[in-house]
């Protein structure tokens, strides 16, 4: 089984390092161990989230494709669809068994035809359009929907201060 | 007495000690108690499979005091009321015998007392505990330098480099150094952003 996975993610990274999609940098932590790959987001523009790097963990199950891989960001954003501790709540990071909201559509959901890259856009997406009804981080769903200057705010001070300013 | 009846008595014994010792109940200590006083009523919790069956002989022993509760009609009536604790909900399940019922009075806003006896500060600690223990509520949101994680000068020049011929660290260090110079771009007519590194200095 682990072999699939093993050849299915070299055909990823390949893929990735050749054609990636703007923004997005993804791939192994280290050479020994495919299976925990370390990325970097751009935050979309025309979002508070605009001019900011991301970076993210992808944890990959042994019997990846068939199960989802888990996405964390190190270390985590404020954002309403982003846990506490940084992981990723989206519906394509669920196996279409597993739906802890009982309202994601089935085609939304993981399958082995989605890939990282897609994972990665879907995170991207996220990031410009939060999903206030399904949310992981309930502060920032308050935060976002009440009080919407001071969440880009607190989003662009960390944006500022992980670039060094 | 001679031997071999003496080994199968003990056996008899031991066997005893270990049946009572297995299907001892995974209740709460404090409603343990309660339980206690009222003929060794063995698992009012137990797994279901064995539950159901000591349950039923429970019934027969004492019909007007505790009705059979199984840890899955608590699990149905905790995930519609998830801060609930355990104890109170099955201190009303022993109450109304069915889920049904204590999900009707949930409903209905009453009041979920926790057991008489039941050691309430330590299930606020507990609860406490829980929470903290949550891994997806450990608070990480917080910025990281990301210059120094990937090692990037800002005062280098990586502008004539191609993202394409570049290996994956690479790509990282590029990613994060056009980032940089663009936030630097951005900083000299955003007034706002201006704003927000002057007052975290």
């Amino acid at each position: 089984m682990s072999k699939t996975a093993q050849k299915r993610l070299l055909k990823e990274l390949q893929q990735l390092m050749k054609d990636s999609s703007t923004g997005i940098v993804a791939g192994p932590r280290s050479e020994n161990d495919l299976f925990v790959w370390d990325c970097l987001i751009q935050g979309p523009p025309d979002t508070p989230y605009e001019g900011g790097i991301f970076n993210a963990k992808l944890e990959f199950p042994k019997d990846y494709p068939l199960s989802p891989p888990k996405l964390t960001f190190t270390p985590s954003i404020l954002h309403p669809n982003i846990y506490h501790n940084g992981e990723v709540c989206i519906s394509i990071l669920h196996s279409p068994g597993d739906d802890p909201n009982m309202y994601e559509l089935a085609e939304e959901r993981w399958s082995p035809v989605q890939s990282v890259e897609k994972i990665l856009l879907s995170v991207m997406s996220m990031l410009s359009e939060p999903n206030v009804e399904s949310g992981a981080n309930v502060d920032a769903c308050i935060l976002w929907r009440d009080n919407r200057p001071e969440f880009e705010l607190q989003v662009k001070r960390s944006i500022l201060q992980s670039l060094g300013f | 007495m001679d031997q071999s009846t003496l080994t199968f008595l003990v056996t008899i014994v031991i066997g005893f000690v270990l049946v009572k010792w297995f299907t001892q109940t995974d209740q709460h200590p404090s409603a343990q108690a309660l339980t206690g006083n009222q003929a060794s009523t063995g698992g009012v919790s137990s797994p279901s499979s064995r539950g159901s069956q000591q349950a039923a002989s429970t019934r027969q022993r004492s019909p007007r005091f505790r009705r059979a509760v199984t840890p899955d009609m608590i699990e149905v009536v905790q995930s519609l009321a998830p801060h609930l604790h355990e104890e109170q909900i099955r201190y009303s399940l022993q109450q109304t015998g069915s889920v049904e019922e204590t999900v009707e009075r949930f409903l209905r806003g009453d009041d979920f007392p926790f057991p008489p006896g039941f050691r309430a500060p330590a299930a606020a600690q507990q609860q406490e505990h829980g929470s903290s223990n949550d891994p997806k509520k450990r608070d990480n949101i917080k910025p990281d330098n990301l210059l120094s994680k990937f090692k990037v000068d800002p005062k280098d020049d990586m502008s004539g480099k191609d993202f394409q011929e570049l290996d994956l660290e690479e790509r990282k260090r590029l990613l994060v150094w056009q980032a940089r110079k663009n936030m630097e771009k951005r900083l000299e007519s955003d007034t706002v952003l201006q704003s927000l590194v002057k007052n975290s200095k």
